[in-house]
């Protein structure tokens, strides 16, 4: 049977009820959402080549099969492959997804609680931050601290070490201060509290739009608010630099004025919507 | 910054938007083609 007598049947058999119509429509639309979400993940990921490979695959396999008297159901190893592949080389990206769309499960953090927010507490909050940050500028101690609204996914505050401990600029220099343990990872603060320090943040994978001279710290603080809606402050160990990274984008030379700005923004808005 | 919107890992300018839109709709006609191809593939 030629391909133009196969396609007639089709034809025939599509058209021939309502059902068949319904259960075919349904397929094609399930199949699109699929190579939809399929492609464009592989084109966010700077990987159109493997677009174009897909989509040569399918129409190869599609004339392949169609002129062949193989089994039709082999055509879906194709796609199968593909996702396999998808999977298995972009696990991390699929990870950020996950956590930033799905039900992540997320830190127990406990908040201070309601309104009664203690305005002299948050101020002596926001200058012990501002200056442990100033302190480790001036004596190039390189540093992370996430501020978080206690929406960090527990496996990176499982990754360090839980302090809940209520902030100090003397806590976080010595958390910081170089050859400590906990000195290379980021420090996890929601409300008053410092959660937890010393945890792994993921990397930003996003190359092209950070400067070259930022290294792996500026990496881990810019992508952990790429996937999460936080905020981080690091400060460079080569040049006491303190930046500021909020949504994937990262503001460096941040100057007192700038960190209480960022601060009372992060206590007084972010976190009180936050509670609602 | 005011009137830009945050897309998920980027603030997205009027302009960008109208770009991702037709971007979208390009992968959106491609997936359809081959949901398409798929379909009709299996079922002949």
């Amino acid at each position: 049977m030629n391909i133009a007598q196969k396609l007639s049947d089709f034809w025939t058999e599509f058209t021939s009820s309502a059902e068949v119509i319904v259960a075919l429509s349904v397929s094609v639309v399930v199949f699109a959402v699929l190579y939809f979400y399929m492609i464009r993940f592989l084109l966010d990921n700077k990987s159109g080549g493997l677009v174009v490979i897909f989509v040569l695959s399918m129409i190869l396999g599609a004339g392949i099969i169609s002129l062949s008297n193989m089994d039709s159901a082999i055509y879906l190893v194709i796609p199968a492959i593909y996702l396999v592949i998808l999977i298995v080389l972009y696990s991390v990206e699929l990870k950020r997804i996950i956590w930033a769309h799905m039900n992540m499960k997320l830190a127990d953090v406990k908040h201070a609680g309601g309104r009664s927010y203690d305005e002299e507490k948050v101020e002596h909050c926001i200058s012990e931050i501002i200056k442990a940050l100033q302190n480790m500028s001036k004596s190039d101690t390189g540093a992370i601290i996430v501020l978080s609204t206690g929406n960090i996914p527990s496996q990176i505050i499982d990754s360090g070490v839980k302090l809940e401990a209520d902030i100090s600029s003397e806590l976080i220099e010595s958390v910081f201060f170089p050859k400590t343990p906990l000195h290379d990872g980021a420090m996890i603060i929601t409300d008053t509290k410092i959660v937890a320090a010393g945890c792994f943040l993921p990397l930003s994978q996003n190359l092209d739009n950070i400067p070259k001279d930022l290294g792996t710290r500026h990496r881990a603080g810019i992508g952990i608010t790429e996937t999460i809606d936080v905020v981080s402050l690091i400060v460079s160990e080569e040049t006491g630099i303190i930046s500021i990274a909020r949504a994937g984008r990262i503001s460096r030379y941040a100057d007192f004025a700038t960190l209480k700005k960022t601060l009372n923004k992060y206590y007084w808005q972010e976190l009180e919507s936050a509670r609602k | 910054m005011d009137n830009e919107k945050y897309n998920g890992n980027q603030f997205e300018s009027g302009e960008n938007k109208a770009k991702t839109v037709w971007r979208n709709i390009g992968i959106g006609a491609l997936a359809l083609f081959v949901a398409v191809l798929t379909v009709v593939v299996i079922n002949i």
